[in-house]
């Protein structure tokens, strides 16, 4: 009988009270029969999913979807609040590092301890014992108790005890970045080299791209259900671009006092600050990097207009000043005084990242430089394709040639 | 207790903490009236530890885990009492490591904050407008007035990070924290960071990450099994901790003839020239970047390019990097260079045979001349007019 994980209708529901007592009165008020807690929140709603032998199943959505809850259950962690999990073969999770650790006894005993119970004979445990404490770097800390370590060692020792055994059934939840860059890596390493091994993997990840190399399955949850069930490729795909029109209203909500028009002078104003990507027709607040991008800008500039000057001014998230340009507002402006510009960046070099775009127009007499209107909006830069080695401010091209210097 | 006004805002002097490990079970000892002072092994968490943190600046000390981190703040935070050594202190501690122990979690957000605010003695009346303040910055919404307990991790890093840095502290004791939250957050935290320093906060930052010491601290110290291994300006203090391997190019090389200095224009067509010694037969490429380091104000990388053939066989080569334009405010940046062989199919990284890199501790310099830009780059573009009623 081969391996298989099978939920039928499961769902979990967790109380919400914000008062000890309210937590009683919730409970008093369960209606046993319907399995529902009165205003409670529905983690996961009555999901249904089997995942047979030989699956690496990625689970992906947005924070809150109920991806975790739902490895808890499968875990055995958590129990469903209606509805059946049945399960054949061992189940293996690496979430929670180190919560199985006897402060009291050592590195070495914990791993004899954790051995057993895994239901391995102390013959079993010998054979790998050597390789644990090697991969956990402990060094001498192998044989002090486990409360002296700190954090970071715990995680350590925690995720080699872990990638000794040999899975039937393996959960992971993203949270593999465990101790310093350098045991991360090594760390990822080993849990593809035991994606290879396991018979039946579930991951859930933030990351698309380890989602499509590890698995061969995915779901996209949302609101504790399968919106969509199918290849990683294509599950991936949907959901990224599915997520892209949320991200706009959620950029543009969480900025929205960062956002605005404002003229201080009568006659002036700006109208409209547009931003067009690629092709587009329509202006949008996420542009792809090292497309075509195209600001345009319309407005009036009253009494101001022959001697104004329109400021672009470009803000990376964290304040760096990355792009200022001054452009007269005179070259701009038709007979009736109607401001409209137009600057286009093709390719746009900038990096990904959140900038803030202040157009400003200026009074250009004397040095002072007096603001008379401006706008501010806020702007995501992404791409699919992340260079690789380093996140730099620009995706700037560079050309090269070599020539033989015989 | 406010000493009077000196130069400094921390200091310690050949701090040490050892812990004694029992092995026996203690508590039955103390029960049965035995003996539990019996000398057992020690554990030497730290070891003569030096500091000084000078008013108005941020120390880092950077090490791996285990590297006892957590215990010099927990010294310096007065949470554990040192074994050897000496602790002074000019001004009021915020300590911004494992937060949230004054509280509990069966607290809502906004009680933990009123409790948090109470126990650093802030004014009744100015409480209200700093309550509003931690709500807003912690995003947290609805959720502030739920308790501790349902919120995700994030949330509640959300919740310390935005109590602790609400209001101005003299002494600010960091443990990784600028790493909580999504890349908004972080900038955000980034932000009201570098705002406490300018208004002469001091402190000491613990991290293993090396980019946030060079970004808020010129002066950095590398903790190793104990004791300090080195403490100087923080673009060392990287290049101590990274340890990399410089590799032995054996198979190429970058001649000792290669410029120590490269100068270029800003807004010209630039080119940059590398010559580069292959000795053996290889698929060797080569890959540049430039990156502007100021210490305890930034470290970014502004251009990175692609890794370009280079030739397959022994020889000496010539390899020019042309960037048009060249999009970079004048000043002073550090050039990179990455000598590699080329990944064979399967392969997923490169294997590196040469490098100049700062973080190699053998970077190249790169000045950059011209008339000041407004702004850290410029961006190619073209402008035209166009109908004001079309947009």
């Amino acid at each position: 009988m081969s391996l298989y994980v099978e939920l039928q209708q499961v769902s979990k529901v967790f109380p919400v009270a914000s008062s000890a007592t309210g937590e009683l009165v919730a409970a008093m008020a369960r209606d046993a029969e319907h399995d529902s807690v009165p205003g409670g929140k529905v983690a996961v709603d009555r999901l249904s999913l089997r995942i047979a032998e030989g699956e690496r199943l990625g689970i992906i959505g947005r924070n809150g979807a109920g991806k975790s809850t739902l490895l808890h259950m499968i875990a055995g962690i958590a129990e469903p609040t209606a509805g059946t999990i049945r399960i054949k073969g061992r189940v293996t999770s690496i979430m929670t590092l180190g919560v199985g650790l006897r402060d009291d006894l050592s590195g070495r005993e914990n791993i004899y301890v954790d051995g057993e119970i895994q239901g391995r004979s102390r013959a079993e445990v010998d054979e790998v014992i050597g390789q644990v404490i090697e991969f956990s770097e402990l060094g001498k800390f192998i044989d002090y108790p486990v409360r002296t370590y700190s954090t970071g060692m715990k995680a350590r020792l925690a995720f080699s005890m872990i990638t000794h055994i040999d899975p039937e059934i393996l959960i992971i939840d993203e949270a593999l970045s465990v101790g310093d860059a350098s045991f991360s890596a090594k760390a990822t390493a080993r849990i593809l080299e035991i994606c290879a091994r396991g018979k039946i993997v579930i991951l859930v990840s933030h990351g698309m791209q380890s989602i499509r190399d590890i698995c061969n399955r995915c779901i996209y949850l949302r609101d504790g259900q399968v919106v969509l069930d199918g290849s990683p490729e294509d599950v991936t795909r949907a959901y990224i671009d599915e997520v892209r029109g949320e991200d706009e209203a959620a950029l543009m909500g969480r900025f929205a006092a960062h956002v605005g028009k404002r003229s201080y002078r009568a006659g002036s104003e700006i109208r409209r600050v547009a931003l067009l990507s690629g092709n587009n027709r329509e202006a949008s607040v996420r542009v792809e990097a090292r497309e075509r991008l195209r600001i345009q800008v319309t407005g009036r500039a009253g009494a101001w207009l022959d001697d104004g000057l329109c400021r672009l001014r470009t803000f990376r998230l964290d304040e760096l000043l990355v792009f200022e340009q001054d452009f007269r507002l005179g070259d701009f402006a038709d007979e009736a005084g109607e401001i409209g510009i137009e600057i286009e960046f093709a390719p746009l070099v900038l990096g990904a990242a959140i900038y803030r775009l202040d157009v400003l127009f200026i009074d250009g007499r004397g040095s002072a430089g007096e603001t008379i209107a401006d706008s501010s909006t806020v702007f995501e830069v992404y791409t699919l394709t992340p260079p690789v080695g380093g996140k730099p401010m620009l995706y700037y091209p560079v050309a090269a040639t070599a020539a033989s210097a015989a | 207790m406010q000493q009077p006004c000196r130069d400094f805002a921390l200091r310690c002097v050949h701090l040490g903490k050892s812990f004694a490990v029992h092995r026996e079970q203690r508590v039955w000892r103390l029960l049965l009236g035995m003996e539990t002072h019996r000398k057992g092994p020690v554990v030497e968490a730290l070891r003569d530890i030096s500091l000084t943190v000078p008013r108005g600046k941020i120390v880092g000390v950077i090490g791996r885990n285990g590297a006892g981190k957590s215990t010099l703040l927990r010294l310096l935070g007065q949470v554990y009492t040192p074994t050897t050594g000496s602790i002074e202190i000019n001004g009021q501690i915020a300590g911004l490591f494992e937060l949230g122990g004054m509280g509990n979690p069966n607290l809502t957000g906004r009680e933990y904050a009123i409790r948090y605010l109470q126990f650093m003695g802030v004014p009744g009346a100015s409480v209200a407008t700093v309550l509003d303040d931690i709500a807003d910055f912690s995003e947290l919404g609805g959720a502030f007035d739920q308790r501790i307990r349902t919120y995700s991790s994030g949330m509640a890093a959300r919740l310390y990070f935005a109590v602790a840095t609400a209001c101005q502290h003299e002494i600010y004791l960091i443990d990784e924290l600028l790493s909580v939250g999504d890349e908004h957050f972080q900038a955000k935290c980034w932000r009201r960071m570098r705002e406490r320093l300018l208004n002469g906060a001091s402190g000491v930052l613990v991290t293993h990450d090396w980019t946030a010491i060079v970004k808020l601290c010129e002066q950095a110290c590398v903790i190793d099994e104990g004791r300090f291994s080195f403490v100087g300006s923080s673009d060392l203090a990287v290049v101590r901790y990274l340890d990399l391997p410089v590799p032995e190019a054996r198979a190429a090389r970058f001649p000792d003839t290669i410029p120590q200095e490269f100068v270029l224009e800003s807004g010209e067509d630039s080119s940059v020239t590398v010559p580069v010694e292959v000795l053996e037969d290889l698929p060797v490429e080569l890959a540049i970047s430039v990156e502007m380091l100021r210490i305890g104000i930034g470290w970014e990388i502004v251009i990175l390019s692609e890794y370009h053939a280079v030739g397959d066989k022994a020889g000496r080569y010539t390899v020019v990097f042309t960037i048009p334009a060249l999009p970079l405010a004048p000043g002073r940046y550090s050039l990179n260079l990455f000598l590699a062989r080329r990944a064979l199919p399967g392969q997923r990284h490169r294997v590196g045979l040469d490098c100049r890199s700062w973080t190699y501790g053998n970077g190249l310099a790169l000045r950059i001349e011209g008339r000041p830009l407004p702004a850290a780059v410029t961006l190619p573009f073209r402008v035209q007019a166009i109908p004001a009623e079309v947009a």
